[in-house]
C-alpha cells in the first residue's frame, strides 16, 4: 500500500499529493467519530454472537435482532412513536417548567440578599427530599395524569439548575464587576454583558445534571403511574412476558438520555467559544 | 454616560487638585493631609513603598471610595466628576472573556449599542495601541502585553481627561514592559491626557513622568520635575543622579534594603 502510493507520487505528484491529502482530511475526523463508537457496537455484537449460538436464552436477554425486530413491529403499529413522543412531551414541558423556575429563582437570589434570605432555606429544605419519595404523593393529588409526571420531572430538574445559576451568579469575577461599574455601565448591562455570561458555564454543569435526573425521574414515574409513555409500555411488556419490549424500553431511553446530553454540548460550545477549553488551537 | 459626545477627540488634560485630603479606615490613617495639584496634561509617577497610600489615592481619585475629609477638585473650576473625566488602568487588565476585543473596548464608551460612531471610536482607540487587525480575537488568545494594550484602548476610547494608572505595567515580563512604557508615552503625547501613574518601579517612574512624586506615610515628601528630553535615556547621567536620590529618599526609613524595589 505504501510503496504503491510512493511509485505513484514518482510518477504524478501532483495528483497523488492532491488524493493523499484527502484521504487525510477525510481520516481524521471520521477515526474520532468512531472511537467512542467501538465499545457499544462491539457489545452488541458480543451479545448477537451469544444469542445465536444459544449461550444466552432468549427467555432470559433476548438477541439485537430481536430487540430490532420488536422495534420494527411497534413502529407499524404506530405504538412505539406515539409513546415516544408521550415521553419526550414529558420530559421537554417538565424540564422547561422546572428548568426556567430555578433559572429564575438562581438570577434572584445569586442578585439580590433580600430575595436569597427570603427563599434559600426553603429550597435547600425541598432539595433534601428525594424528589421520587414524592410518587406516593403525587399519586393522590394528581392520580396518573400528566399533572403527575410533570410536577415530578420539575421538581427533579429544579435543583441542579437553581443550584448552578445561583453559584455561577455568586462567582463571577468581582474585579469586573467593578470595572465595568467605574465605565459607568448600568445594571441592565452589567447583568448582560457580565453576570449572565460569567455565570454560563456554571449553568450548563446544572443543564447536564438536570438532563440526567429528568430522565430518571420521568422513567420511574412512568412505570409506576402511567397510562402512555416508553416506561408504560416496558411495564406492560413485562406483564407479557414480551422481553424485547422490555429491552427495546432501555434501550430508547439510552439514546434519548445521549441526544440529550449531545444536545446539551452543542449548546454549550456554541455559547462558550470565548472559553480556553473550548477553544480548538 | 454620554461623555464620550461631550468631549472632541483629542481634547487634552484636565487639572487636578487634592486639597488636606484625608482618608481613614478605622483607626488606620492611609492618607493625612495630602496635597497635590497637577496641570492639565500632566504626566506625574507616584512612588511609594507598599501601604503609603498611593493606591487608595486613585481609588478617591475615581470615586471608589469617598474620602474622610479634604476634596479632589477635577477640570478647570474644579467641579467635574469622576465618573465623566477619569478612566482607570488596573495591574490585571480586566478585559471580558466571553467579549471579542472591539466589545472589550466598546466597554470602554459605557452604555449603549454598536452604533457606527462608536465602533468607529472603538477601532480607532485600538489602531492607536497597535491591534487594529485583532478585533475580533477573544481575549484568551492575547498575550499578557497585548491584553494591557486592549485596557488601554478601553480606558481612552472615551477620550478621558483624567487617565489614572495603577501599576499598569507590573505583570509584565521585562521586554514587553519596556515596550509599553514607550507605548504608553506616545498615546499620551497625542492625546495629552493628564496622567497619574502609580508604579513601583523607580526607573519607570523617571522614565514616563513629568514630576514624581513620592509619598511615605500618606503625605507627599518629595515633588520633583524631570527636567530630561524624551525619549529618555535610561543611561544618562542625569536619569542616574535622579533614580539614586528618589532611590535614597525610599531607603531612608527602610528598616533593610531587601525591602525596597
Amino acid at each position: 500500500m505504501t510503496t504503491s502510493s510512493a511509485a505513484i507520487d514518482l510518477r504524478r505528484p501532483e495528483v497523488s499529493a492532491g488524493s493523499r491529502s484527502h484521504t487525510k482530511r477525510v481520516a481524521v475526523p471520521s477515526l474520532a467519530a468512531v472511537v467512542p463508537w467501538l465499545i457499544p457496537v462491539s457489545l452488541i455484537c458480543i451479545w448477537q454472537a451469544g444469542s445465536s449460538l444459544g449461550f444466552v436464552s432468549t427467555q432470559f436477554l433476548p438477541s439485537p435482532t430481536d430487540v430490532i425486530a420488536a422495534a420494527y413491529a411497534l413502529t407499524m403499529t404506530g405504538e412505539l412513536p406515539t409513546h415516544i413522543a408521550v415521553s419526550f412531551q414529558r420530559a421537554a414541558s417538565g424540564f422547561l417548567l422546572g428548568g426556567s423556575l430555578a433559572f429564575v429563582f438562581g438570577l434572584l437570589n445569586g442578585l439580590s440578599r433580600t430575595s436569597e434570605l427570603l427563599t434559600d432555606t426553603t429550597f435547600q429544605m425541598i432539595r433534601n427530599v428525594p424528589n421520587l419519595a414524592l410518587i406516593p404523593l403525587v399519586i393522590l393529588w394528581f392520580g396518573v395524569d400528566e399533572g403527575a409526571k410533570l410536577f415530578l420531572t420539575s421538581i427533579g430538574v429544579f435543583f441542579p439548575i437553581y443550584i448552578n445559576t445561583f453559584h455561577g451568579v455568586r462567582t463571577v469575577d468581582a474585579q469586573l464587576i467593578e470595572m465595568a461599574r467605574s465605565y459607568g455601565i448600568g445594571r441592565l448591562n452589567l447583568f448582560l454583558k457580565v453576570i449572565l455570561p460569567g455565570a454560563l458555564p456554571s449553568i450548563f454543569v446544572g443543564v447536564r445534571f438536570a438532563l440526567g435526573i429528568m430522565w430518571l425521574t420521568l422513567i420511574v414515574a412512568e412505570t409506576i403511574a402511567a397510562k402512555s409513555g416508553i416506561g408504560y409500555m416496558a411495564m406492560n411488556a413485562r406483564e407479557f412476558m414480551l422481553i424485547d419490549v422490555v429491552v427495546l424500553s432501555i434501550v430508547v431511553y439510552a439514546l434519548f438520555g445521549k441526544l440529550a446530553d449531545v444536545t446539551a454540548r452543542a449548546l454549550e460550545r456554541r455559547t462558550l467559544s470565548w472559553h480556553p477549553s473550548y477553544q480548538k488551537v | 454616560m454620554s461623555f464620550a459626545d461631550v468631549r472632541d477627540d483629542g481634547a487634552g488634560g484636565l487639572a487636578l487638585e487634592a486639597r488636606r485630603v484625608e482618608k481613614a479606615f478605622g483607626e488606620k490613617r492611609v492618607l493625612r493631609g495630602f496635597d497635590l495639584s497637577v496641570a492639565p496634561g500632566e504626566f506625574v509617577s507616584i512612588v511609594g513603598r507598599s501601604g503609603c497610600g498611593k493606591s487608595t489615592f486613585l481609588r478617591l481619585l475615581t470615586e471608589l471610595d469617598v474620602p474622610t475629609a479634604g476634596r479632589i477638585l477635577l477640570g478647570p473650576d474644579g467641579s467635574a466628576t469622576a465618573a465623566s473625566v477619569v478612566r482607570m488602568m488596573y495591574q490585571e487588565p480586566r478585559l471580558l472573556p466571553w467579549a471579542s476585543v472591539l466589545d472589550n473596548v466598546l466597554i470602554g464608551l459605557g452604555d449603549g449599542g454598536r452604533s457606527a460612531g462608536r465602533l468607529a471610536s472603538a477601532r480607532s482607540a485600538l489602531a492607536a495601541v497597535g491591534l487594529a487587525d485583532r478585533e475580533r480575537e477573544w481575549p484568551a488568545v492575547l498575550s499578557g502585553g497585548q491584553r494591557q494594550r486592549v485596557a488601554l484602548a478601553r480606558a481612552l476610547v472615551s477620550n478621558p481627561g483624567i487617565l489614572a494608572l495603577d501599576e499598569p505595567l507590573g505583570a509584565l515580563d521585562a521586554l514587553t514592559r519596556i515596550e509599553m512604557q514607550s507605548l504608553l508615552e506616545s498615546v499620551w503625547q497625542s492625546k495629552r491626557f493628564t496622567a497619574l501613574m502609580v508604579t513601583h518601579d523607580v526607573p519607570e517612574a523617571i522614565a514616563l513622568g513629568d514630576r514624581v512624586v513620592l509619598i511615605e506615610d500618606g503625605s507627599v515628601t518629595l515633588d520633583i520635575a524631570v527636567d530630561l528630553p524624551r525619549p529618555r535615556q535610561r543611561g544618562s547621567q542625569a536619569f542616574g543622579s535622579l533614580e539614586a536620590r528618589l532611590l535614597d529618599q525610599l531607603m531612608r526609613r527602610a528598616d533593610s534594603p531587601a525591602g525596597v524595589v
